[in-house]
């Protein structure tokens, strides 16, 4: 059980190589690629029942060398459910844009898309696991390489501006976070995490260098924030998402900016310590910024003429609802925003999915007005879309609607109450007209052939609705699950 | 002020994180933005060079079988140091890549937005 993450990181690794190599052997690739994932899923939700019962974290040695010197992985309950997640929405998500890759990547170039994806995955998997915040920084690089890379694919002119913004934004960010690493080494020593909270107690104790403290504190925050959408870093998000093919915009939006945020909220916890973050004032503006993303991402989004910018506008305004929820600043709230970016990371790329559908059935055009009864030529686009719908506004029996009441029942005060209210309202605003449109009768009727779909693409949407309404109706199940998880984050 | 002087190394290190992150930020050239990211990440590894040093001792390499661990300096910064080179270089060329891409399509190497007017208004 302990090599588990060590294993599935391995695998990984070692699939991103192999695929790199299966020159002009598209299929081969593509079955190892799922193979991997398949494999990385089925051996995280092993560790599952493990750590549910058993309780506690294991900590895995890499290198031999103990706790201060050496590099380690850590887990528990949290990580092994986040990496079952992360692993089957990817899964899941290159079946359904399996058509869109083979449309947008040139042939003799998809094997290296391949291996970008697993290269994502390992990445995922290492800032989910890794107890080093060195480690953490070389698989931020990674991860911002391979996801720039995924967006790049599909070549035409505006994605190559989507991936350079993208890529720059990135970019300062890294920065950011490599010199507060080199803040925090400096007044403490230490890169492992058990090591630096000890020595970063000290000096809270102490009252010692509290102004490089500070300056790391925020230099993380604005740094992952960036890499992560939070509100006002979030102009490359619509760009980048908005442009790319279905498969790269479904994993960006589902599960890459959620890896930032699960790695923040480690150094929140485990680095810092909640209370030091608390009383530095940072939580506050964490709980303000999401507070705003929430409502100006969805007003974004009701503007949008097309339809993955609308979409990709609604995750900034989701991304809000968790940056709100860890604002708040106790375990309860914290489990709430974990098991939002859960239920995001299943309903995200099930939009996206179906909008990949959608735009297929409407003559390549992404503009929603062209959309006029592409939902009655692309069945399981237009059923996935639908679904997708109700969980972000948050209809009872939908993932999203769960989610949202435990966010309501953690809120700690009446602004987020307001402002969850406010946001569901928008949501509902933007999502139904699109909806309605996509089932009404239009005048292409006669032009536009109905769609036949593969039966992967089927399989993808399936699998998406039926995990969201699995987790609106029994979402307390996974809800408690996390709460356990939190605690001993 | 007397702090500043007599840790002129970080000092100069802040100073060039500052000049190569505006570059990055508010240069319209890509490969002057890459320039910039190369100042920045190397100001960084100038910084913990610096904290690594410790004053009249060797460099953390064994010789003449000599173990005391007081007599070398801390070797973990170079490490990182390492580390981040290879990141850095990594980065740079996936940049490069890019902008050698853009130049192919436009014909010249500058962006018309800068990173700071996108972050501030977003794509218009």
């Amino acid at each position: 059980m302990n090599n588990i993450p060590f294993i599935t990181i391995l695998l990984a690794m070692i699939g991103s190589v192999v695929t790199l190599l299966l020159n002009r052997k598209q299929k081969l690739a593509y079955i190892i690629t799922q193979l991997i994932m398949a494999a990385v899923a089925v051996l995280s939700f092993l560790l599952i029942p493990y750590f549910s019962t058993g309780g506690g974290t294991t900590t895995y040695l890499l290198g031999h060398f103990p706790s201060p010197w050496g590099n380690e992985l850590r887990f528990g309950l949290m990580e092994s459910v986040l990496a079952f997640v992360f692993s089957t929405v990817l899964f899941l998500s290159i079946i359904g844009g399996k058509s869109g890759i083979r449309d947008d990547v040139q042939s003799c170039k998809q094997h290296c898309y391949y291996s970008l994806l697993l290269l994502l995955l390992l990445s995922l998997l290492a800032l989910i696991y890794t107890n080093d915040i060195f480690t953490a920084y070389v698989f931020i690089e990674i991860n911002t390489v391979a996801s720039c890379g995924i967006v790049m694919v599909k070549e035409s002119g505006e994605t190559l501006k989507a991936t350079i913004k993208y890529l720059i934004m990135s970019l300062l960010a890294s920065g950011l976070f490599l010199i507060s690493i080199a803040l925090l080494y400096a007044i403490t020593g230490h890169l492992l995490i058990p090591a630096l909270s000890e020595a970063v107690s000290g000096l809270v104790v102490s009252g010692t260098y509290h102004w490089p403290l500070l300056a790391a504190a925020i230099l993380m925050t604005v740094s992952l924030g960036v890499k992560s959408a939070m509100f006002p870093f979030h102009v490359w998000l619509p760009d980048a998402h908005g442009t790319a093919t279905t498969a790269s915009s479904s994993i960006l939006s589902g599960v890459v900016v959620k890896g930032y945020i699960v790695l923040l909220v480690k150094i929140y916890y485990r680095v810092f310590g909640i209370e030091t973050i608390r009383s530095m004032g940072i939580l506050n503006i964490v709980f303000v910024l999401g507070i705003a993303g929430m409502i100006i991402g969805s007003i974004m989004a009701m503007k949008e003429k097309n339809l993955k910018r609308m979409i990709a506008y609604s995750s900034v305004a989701q991304i809000g609802y968790i940056y709100a929820g860890i604002g708040v600043g106790t375990w309860a709230a914290l489990a709430a925003a974990f098991f939002h970016m859960i239920v995001h990371a299943f309903t995200k790329p099930l939009l996206f999915s179906s909008a990949g559908g959608l735009i297929e059935a409407s003559g390549h055009s992404k503009l929603i007005s062209d959309m006029t009864g592409a939902g009655r030529r692309n069945k399981w686009a237009g059923i996935g879309f639908i679904i997708g719908t109700c969980s972000m506004i948050g209809v009872p029996f939908f993932g999203g609607f769960t989610s949202k009441v435990y966010l309501a029942m953690n809120s700690q005060g009446f602004i987020f109450l307001v402002a969850l209210a406010l946001s569901s309202c928008l949501n509902a605003l933007y999502y139904l007209p699109v909806a309605l449109r996509i089932f009404s009768k239009g005048e292409s009727e006669d032009i536009l052939e109905p769609a036949g779909n593969a039966s992967n693409y089927a399989l993808s949407i399936g699998c998406f609705s039926a995990i969201n309404i699995a987790l609106g109706v029994g979402g307390f199940i996974v809800f408690n699950m996390l709460t356990k998880g939190v605690e001993i984050l | 002020m007397g702090n500043l002087f007599t840790n002129y190394y970080e000092l100069a290190a802040m100073l060039l994180f500052v000049i190569g992150f505006l570059t990055l930020l508010i240069q319209r050239n890509l490969i002057k933005k890459i320039i910039g990211m190369n100042i920045m990440d190397t100001s960084v590894f100038l910084f913990l060079a610096a904290k690594g040093y410790v004053a009249g001792r060797m460099s953390p390499i064994i010789r003449d079988g000599v173990t005391d661990a007081s007599l070398y300096i801390n070797p973990i910064p170079a490490g990182l140091v390492l580390t981040g080179i290879v990141v850095a270089v990594s980065t740079t060329a996936f940049a490069l890549a890019l902008a050698l891409r853009w130049y192919q399509q436009y014909n010249s190497l500058d962006v018309d937005w800068t990173a700071l007017k996108y972050l501030l208004k977003g794509e218009k």
